[in-house]
């Protein structure tokens, strides 16, 4: 089977797509040293809808696709999660602002042995952290609720 | 063989640069920026096995 690959990275089952202008082609030969030989691309899981195909990731990375792909996930929910500068955080940490949202509550996942000492009473740092909680209890994805997904 | 591979690892590196490029200059700078991190770590990943393909020439 040959496959393309498009400019913008997607790689598509040849038979089932037209070229286009900047495409690579993939012959059955490439196609198999890439596939039975290196195992550096692989079909996607529903390939028969979606017609694509991946670089592979290496067996000792995938825990830190798992993250990525968790980190995207709460990008996408909460897209503005990751905008707050530290200063807006240290804000609240010194005003004591009751009404936290959700752009600012991620970020005490990396307090949350400190909470206190950042200055907030036992109640508040259980309040908030049950709320950090919740927000991460996130369908699929909860079993990497203990993880870090920061960004480097 | 070895052209084909060596053209599909070239068409990768600069697919890969041009990928780079419009993801840099099309984001905004604030927010974007995170998710910009996201797919430069995830192709980084995917690209992972280029070297492998490079040690077969």
């Amino acid at each position: 089977m040959a496959l393309r690959i498009r400019k913008n990275g997607d790689i598509l089952c040849a038979a089932n797509s037209k070229p286009k202008k900047g495409d690579r082609y993939i012959d059955d030969d490439l196609h198999y040293i890439l596939t039975a030989f290196t195992e550096s691309i692989r079909p996607s899981k529903t390939i028969e809808e979606d017609n694509l195909w991946f670089w592979n990731i290496k067996p000792d990375m995938l825990e830190h696709l798992a993250d990525i792909e968790f980190c995207r996930h709460i990008v996408n929910r909460y897209p503005k999660a990751y905008s707050v500068k530290n200063s807006n955080l240290n804000e609240i940490v010194k005003n004591k602002i009751k009404n936290i949202d959700f752009n600012c509550l991620i970020q005490f996942d990396d307090y949350r042995e400190n909470m206190e000492e950042l200055g907030f009473t036992p109640v508040e740092s259980i309040l908030i952290l049950n709320e950090l909680d919740r927000v991460l209890k996130i369908k699929d994805f909860s079993e990497y609720k203990n993880k870090k997904w920061k960004i480097k | 063989m070895e052209n084909k591979i060596k053209d599909l690892l070239e068409f990768q590196r600069t697919a890969t640069e041009e990928i780079r490029y419009v993801l840099n200059n099309s984001i905004d700078k604030e927010y974007n920026s995170v998710k910009f991190k996201i797919l430069e770590e995830e192709l980084q990943l995917r690209n992972g096995f280029i070297s492998d393909l490079e040690n077969l020439l």
